[in-house]
């Protein structure tokens, strides 16, 4: 009981604490009618309000509002609101606070996220410039369909639907989103502000406007429709343009694509398909459409043709999955212009040609009349010259692969590797691993390359490593050829070999067989073969010595190379997992890594894989390179840094890496600037 | 009366005439019969080298572009630029069956093998002149190929191995070829559908590629009529100006 009435004196204090406070506050809210020059029943009141009489303007400071005919404007941080001579709002600049605000202005209400800067123009607009990444929850409206255009300007503002915006959307009073062309307004650095909503950048020429509808339905007039699983691009009279970033739900964009899309005069497209397994399908409606897909261009021109033009600043490698399906009149209604995502392209007259193309896979098969960048061996080989020979034992599809990452990695050969390369072979990864537990193999004095087939194993890196020992190998070959001591010796070698072949293949290969069943059987001349034979095995290797021997000092490039990095002793091989990989021999070393005037252990063997190391990371880890023999850097190694810079040198002299590549590493490393 | 007699001179005359061209032809293909030996497995043996040198030739031909060897105008790897900067760089037909002819000529005497495999005939041999005719759907060789064929002390002269006819389309690939580059100096583009129609409307597939980033090789093949199951090919590049931006192109 004693509680009861405790607790009822304390209710009884608290709000009578309150009622004082409410009207303590009522009792500041001014009326400020008079203030302002206007007639006292004007109804405008407020609390905090700086007012400048003749000009008719109300200043916010912290913690003011203002009700100007039963609308009021709160939460402003600072700013100031310009009345006419009836008291109505005509302009006003003011920052909202960090509770945000919903304001009305020329019978148009709209929300204005924590931290927005509300501008409200003389001509009736309001543009709110919104924090990044702001919420919108509520779309402007408007009292009676006459009201202002509300303009929000910010990066990744969302709005209802989960619609993403960046730049500035215009929300018209009759109730229409509208985008207008990125040159109407600039930015603070004066930059035209551009606008993308839901991961698509849309711009129309100066002055021109679209409509914006979020259900995927057709309509009148410019307009650009983004519904869940397509998007309608129309116009009727402006070009609109489109560009596709990542974060579109429509066509798959990876890194370094890129799709626009033009659309002009009584034309438009629609994409559909998206979000399926299927490759998204463009269908152009009318000739003023342009399809930018990387580097080229898909237009109708003159006679209802279509053309495609080359255009410059575009990823080649990759293109976003697409399908664009034409119906025009001519010779025929209906075609499809096929892109894939490894940029093949195929043009196929619809219920003339066949198709198939994968959205994600290059295992497939795509057959058209005609076809672009399909790798086979036919272009291939006009490409680089050279005749590619498969293991029958590879798939087709791990065919394509290779083949299509041949045309691309050709052409960043240097010349000289393309000029030095005589024949490539690509053989099965067992074969390849079998004799040597690598995935290149460049047989020396040759230019012959073998490469494994597997998808991880033929990269643009190990295809630069075997190229520079091809290059090597051209260069000893070159002087070997022109210099008749080193010609007698080789020719030698290469007779000895030849008699080997005859003598293994006639004679001793069956005389094996002989003496492991009965040595008694072996005839004279048998005898005399195997002892020949044996003579070649010791000689020849003999030979191959003394011919690199005298190249090697005839040879300006080797010679300064090994006087630069000395002997080949500080790297062993060593069985692990019964693969015979290349160790420094200190345990201490990790073979991955840098050490002496190496990259890593394997470059230590010998002079060949040194100088093809040398090439490989110069021109694929220039930054691994650089920091080896960057002088600044505290782990600098005055002994070994700078021969490897020597090496770089020389590898760069005799075309084995690019200028650009040579000069890549020597920023890198702060050489050059 | 006198009409029908008038009617069966004609008749005659008409049977005398196209008799007379039919032993000319026949004469002129084979041989001169001076001492009247069978010459027939020698004659068989070059008309089919003539066949097989020729469509070596002019497959290498066609790959290069209608050049054995490659121009200056052409890409690394020696592909024959046939468009560049609003020009049309095609070699003409007449230049192409020069070229065939040329090689043809150089090339035979590796199938003839100095005629080691007849060492029953004793066989001197003179100039081999080729004369070629590109077609839309064949190709045609007349061959002057001296040769003196001798056994015991008998003597055939051989000389004109004309009409020589090989089943490759290269006259169509070559003026469809020739269609896409005259209209591309219009366009300075790759027209997608003009490529189509040419290549439904005569039934061969085009193979393209990007070259460097301005140009594209294009393949056209011809696997309707296959020689051997080798597909015959005409390779060639065309060289685009690069539009920097979409602005650009508009």
């Amino acid at each position: 009981m004693k509680y009861n009435k405790l607790f009822w004196i304390f209710i009884i204090i608290f709000l009578s604490i309150n009622i004082q406070l409410v009207i303590s506050e009522d009792s500041k809210e001014e009326n400020y009618c008079k203030s302002l020059g206007l007639p006292d029943d004007c109804n405008i009141v407020g609390s905090g309000i700086s007012i400048t009489s003749p000009a008719k303007t109300l200043t916010f400071s912290s913690g003011s509002y203002v009700i100007i005919k039963d609308v009021k404007f709160e939460n402003v941080k600072s700013g100031n609101i310009q009345l006419d001579s009836k008291g109505n709002v005509v302009s006003g600049l003011f920052s909202v606070n960090e509770r945000g605000g919903y304001y009305n202005f020329n019978s148009t209400s709209f929300t204005a996220p924590p931290n927005s800067v509300v501008l409200l123009d003389k001509g009736g607009s309001a543009i709110l410039t919104v924090p990044n990444n702001s919420e919108i929850g509520e779309l402007p409206k408007s009292d009676n369909g006459n009201g202002s255009i509300v303009r929000y300007v910010g990066e990744n503002l969302k709005f209802p639907g989960d619609h993403i915006l960046s730049g500035k959307l215009d929300f018209y009073p009759s109730g229409e989103v509208v985008i207008a062309s990125s040159l109407d307004s600039l930015d603070s650095d004066k930059k035209p502000i551009r606008t993308s909503i839901d991961g698509i950048y849309l711009d129309l020429d100066q002055s021109r406007i679209a409509k914006v509808f979020f259900d995927g339905k057709t309509h009148e007039g410019n307009y650009v429709s983004f519904g869940d699983k397509n998007l309608i691009i129309s116009s009727s009279g402006n070009m609109i343009y489109t560009e596709f970033d990542k974060a579109n739900p429509y066509v798959k964009i990876d890194s370094g694509d890129y799709v626009d899309i033009i659309v002009g005069e009584n034309s438009g497209v629609e994409l559909t398909d998206t979000n399926s397994e299927l490759i998204p399908n463009l269908k152009v409606l009318g000739k003023n459409v342009e399809v930018i897909e990387d580097s080229k261009s898909v237009r109708i021109g003159q006679e209802n043709n279509l053309y495609v033009s080359r255009i410059g600043g575009h990823d080649e490698s990759t293109t976003s999955p697409l399908r664009i399906s034409y119906n025009l009149e001519g010779e025929f209604k209906d075609y499809d212009f096929l892109v894939d995502n490894f940029n093949r392209m195929a043009f196929i007259p619809v219920d003339q040609e066949n198709s198939f193309v994968g959205l994600e896979t290059i295992n497939t098969l795509m057959s058209a009349r005609l076809s672009w960048n399909y790798p086979s061996l036919d272009e291939v080989k006009s490409l680089t010259g050279q005749e590619i020979q498969f293991d029958e034992a590879i798939p087709q599809g791990t065919k394509d692969m290779v083949l299509g990452r041949m045309r691309d990695y050709w052409d960043q050969l240097t010349i000289a590797d393309q000029k030095a390369i005589k024949g490539i072979y690509i053989d099965t990864s067992e074969h390849v691993t079998k004799d040597t537990s690598g995935i290149g193999i460049a047989y020396e004095n040759n230019q012959y390359l073998t490469f494994s087939s597997s998808e991880e194993s033929f990269n643009y890196q190990v295809l630069v490593h075997e190229s520079t020992h091809a290059l090597h190998d051209a260069l000893r070959n070159e002087l070997i050829e022109s210099d008749p001591e080193l010609k007698k010796i080789q020719d030698t070698i290469n007779r000895n070999y030849q008699m080997m072949d005859e003598l293994y293949y006639s004679t001793y290969r069956n005389v094996e067989t002989l003496l492991q069943n009965d040595v008694k059987k072996l005839t004279a001349d048998e005898l005399k073969e195997i002892e020949e034979y044996q003579q070649l095995i010791v000689a020849t290797p003999k030979l191959i010595e003394e011919l690199d021997q005298k190249t090697q000092e005839k040879f300006d490039f080797e010679n300064k190379w090994l006087i630069n990095t000395g002997k080949y002793d500080k790297v062993e091989l060593k069985e692990v997992e019964g693969k015979k990989i290349a160790v420094y021999k200190d345990p201490d070393l990790n073979p991955d890594v840098s050490a002496y005037d190496y990259l890593y252990a394997y470059q230590g063997r010998n002079k060949f894989e040194d100088i093809a190391v040398t090439a490989e990371y110069a021109t694929v880890l220039p930054e691994v390179f650089a920091e080896a023999i960057n002088p600044s850097l505290d782990k600098y190694d005055t002994t070994y840094g700078p021969k490897l810079k020597n090496k770089l040198d020389y590898v760069h002299s005799i075309g084995a890496i690019s200028d650009n590549d040579y000069n890549r590493v020597l920023k890198l490393a702060g050489f050059i600037k | 009366m006198k009409k029908r007699g008038q009617i069966t001179v004609f008749i005659i005359l008409a049977v005398i005439l196209i008799g007379g061209i039919i032993v000319l032809f026949s004469i002129n293909n084979k041989s001169q019969n001076i001492s009247g030996f069978e010459t027939g497995n020698v004659e068989t043996f070059i008309l089919d080298c003539i066949k097989e040198t020729g469509t070596d030739v002019a497959y290498r031909v066609g790959d290069g572009g209608g050049y054995y060897f490659p121009p200056n105008f052409s890409t690394a790897s020696g592909i024959a630029y046939y468009y560049s900067d609003g020009k049309n760089y095609m070699p003409s037909k007449k230049d192409i069956e020069k070229e065939i002819s040329y090689y043809t000529a150089k090339e035979l005497f590796f199938c003839t093998k100095n005629f080691v495999d007849f060492s029953d005939f004793n066989i001197t041999q003179g100039e081999i002149t080729v004369n070629t005719s590109i077609k839309e759907k064949e190709i045609v060789f007349d061959v002057n190929y001296q040769l003196s064929i001798s056994k015991g002390v008998n003597t055939k002269l051989l000389e004109k191995f004309n009409k020589v006819t090989v089943p490759i389309r290269f006259g169509i690939l070559y003026d469809s070829a020739e269609q896409i580059v005259n209209e591309e100096i219009q366009s300075d583009a790759v027209c997608l559908t003009c490529l189509a129609n040419v290549s439904l409307k005569n039934d061969f597939f085009v193979h393209m590629f990007d070259y460097k980033n301005d140009s594209v090789i294009f393949i056209f093949r011809d696997e309707k009529f296959p020689v051997e199951s080798n597909v015959f090919k005409l390779t060639f590049a065309n060289k685009y100006k690069l539009a920097k931006n979409k602005y650009e192109i508009q």
